[in-house]
């Protein structure tokens, strides 16, 4: 399903609205005059690096802390007045998940069911702990951190709730089920549900969101469409020659050269690739590297001056 | 709410058990022994007058009824005391800090009613710990009363021991509001078992002292009878209403101060983001 077109009809409902949104911890920022929307039937990549004010706006959203100016809603009810109705329809998955130690998963389940009021849905709950590869009969503290994470991703998608809110949800988990859990973010967006996917990552974030909204220092930077945001993505790679090439020779547009030691050259590539790799070509390449770029460095890279 | 409530109920089926348990030992050591001791006791009279038996409140040991009270009536309410501190403070300051609180407060839930089942859950543990500490001292008493001769009504035990729960009830009370006011579990349970033993001590000891006396009503204990005469003039309604009104004025506060509160540790009131104006 096209992912871009798959829920235009539905995408005309904001689901969650912040305005002015503004925490402080005594002098300290956690997020500054946040105004955000996130619409019904799209994934919504939250970005920002550790601190930037992601896990604060989205304890605000499920009122677990009270903001001092500004106001958040979601499916146009007040969060702070109308907290409990709004959390009937949510999912919740913490970045820092902690758990009844004494409880099996199955236990845990069941408070989880009780409380919302879905107790019997057994067969969707053991096809998600299927998914992830989840014994639920153990107790929690025999649990290794990657299961105990599993237990939350159930958790949180087990009452197929309207809105799921996703701090960090592949945490800790190993590559197989990372992408099992992608997968039932994508499905829960074909099904016209929303998800508010908060991550540092930037290769997950773009494997399944529409949107993205970038936030730096507790301020919201940018919100973009992910095809927008990866067109201005860059790669840096290192190249080696067969003898000293001439760095004039890669003076080309969306090519930075950042740095040079002796037959070793490492650029930034803002462009299209062929250009740049013909003239690398040219010079005697060897062998060539592609280098991690973290998100981090996208950040200072296009908002760098955007103080 | 029901269903949290009973998952609240269940986690606490180890501290019932564990706690009911211990209450029974202290019971059968304490009164099971009274016929060996029950000729020695004269002996201890002068033992009595000592000012640290005063502040314990041990007053008579000559009968049987002044015997279970200076044990039984005396210690349990600062035994299981402490259980009802350690609940207090664990139910929201605790949980706090371990991190499953904001699971909870992230379900359909709202606080009061997270608050409201937390501290029903204590208050029925409380009375199990308490009704089965009663159930062994009838017991206990039952098989005393075939080695010595004891004038005691079953009746006047029983409520002597459960007219304990209002004063527990205010005690688990006291460490709620501490626990949802204090940003460590820590510093709760610091509080509250220091404030425990002052109110304690200071109930015996104000006693002692005539200047002191006219501020006895200050303490919790005060209005528990954990006298000999306990076992003869049956419940006191007025304290147990005096209670009852305490732990609802300090339950209604940790409501309120849950229902303003952020959910984080560490951090005291000051640094607490502020509710819109």
């Amino acid at each position: 399903m096209n992912r871009t077109t798959a829920n235009e009809m539905s995408m005309t409902e904001a689901i969650i609205t912040t305005e002015d949104l503004t925490v402080y911890y005594g002098k300290q920022r956690g997020i500054d005059g946040v105004d955000l929307q996130v619409q019904k039937g799209e994934v919504f990549g939250f970005l920002g690096p550790n601190g930037a004010g992601k896990t604060t706006t989205q304890r605000v959203l499920l009122d677990l802390i009270r903001p001092i100016r500004g106001r958040a809603e979601i499916f146009g009810l007040d969060c702070q007045t109308e907290g409990a109705a709004i959390r009937e329809r949510v999912g919740y998955l913490p970045g820092e998940l902690s758990l009844y130690e004494n409880m099996t998963a199955h236990e845990y389940f069941d408070l989880i069911g009780g409380v919302r009021g879905r107790v019997n849905d057994r067969a969707y709950r053991r096809q998600l702990c299927e998914q992830l590869d989840l014994d639920p009969t153990r107790r929690m503290c025999a649990y290794s951190r990657r299961n105990k994470q599993k237990v939350g991703v159930v958790a949180a998608f087990l009452s197929e709730p309207d809105l799921l809110i996703l701090d960090e949800p592949t945490t800790s988990l190993d590559p197989l089920v990372q992408r099992r859990v992608l997968e039932l973010v994508r499905a829960v967006r074909d099904e016209g549900r929303t998800v508010f996917f908060s991550s540092h990552v930037l290769s997950e974030v773009q494997a399944v969101c529409d949107r993205v909204g970038i936030i730096r220092e507790g301020r919201l930077v940018t919100t973009e469409r992910i095809d927008a945001l990866t067109e201005r993505n860059f790669r840096r790679v290192r190249m080696w020659f067969d003898q000293t090439p001439q760095p004039d020779a890669f003076k080309l547009e969306g090519v930075k050269l950042i740095e040079a030691h002796e037959n070793a050259l490492t650029f930034e590539v803002y462009d299209r690739m062929d250009r740049f790799l013909r003239a690398a070509v040219e010079q005697g390449l060897q062998d060539i590297e592609t280098l991690p770029v973290t998100l981090e460095e996208v950040f200072l890279a296009f908002y760098g001056g955007e103080e | 709410m029901w269903s949290f409530f009973l998952h609240e109920l269940r986690s606490k089926r180890g501290a019932l058990l564990g706690w009911s348990l211990g209450m029974c030992g202290f019971v059968l050591l304490y009164v099971g022994l009274y016929p060996s001791f029950a000729e020695q006791v004269p002996g201890f009279k002068d033992l009595l007058d000592l000012p640290i038996y005063q502040a314990l409140g041990v007053s008579t040991m000559s009968t049987f009824p002044g015997w279970l009270s200076s044990t039984v009536l005396n210690f349990m309410p600062i035994i299981v005391g402490v259980y009802a501190l350690i609940a207090g403070t664990g139910t929201l300051a605790g949980e706090e800090e371990r991190g499953t609180l904001e699971n909870i407060v992230a379900l359909p839930l709202s606080r009061w009613q997270i608050v409201t089942s937390k501290f029903l859950a204590i208050l029925v543990t409380l009375t199990g710990i308490l009704v089965l500490t009663a159930l062994v001292t009838l017991s206990v008493t039952a098989w005393v009363k075939t080695q010595i001769d004891v004038n005691l009504v079953y009746g006047a035990i029983w409520w002597a021991i459960i007219a304990a729960l209002p004063l527990l009830g205010s005690l688990a009370a006291a460490a709620l509001l501490l626990g949802a006011f204090l940003p460590t579990r820590g510093a709760a349970s610091g509080v509250s078992i220091f404030m425990l033993i002052a109110s304690y001590l200071s109930n015996n000891l104000f006693g002692q002292i005539e200047n002191l006396r006219n501020y006895r009503f200050l303490s919790p204990f005060y209005y528990f009878n954990s006298s000999a005469t306990a076992f003869t003039e049956g419940v006191a309604w007025g304290d147990v209403a005096a209670l009852l009104a305490l732990t609802l004025v300090l339950f209604a506060l940790a409501l309120l101060s849950f229902q303003r509160r952020d959910l984080m540790t560490h951090r005291w009131f000051w640094d607490r983001p502020r509710p819109v104006q």
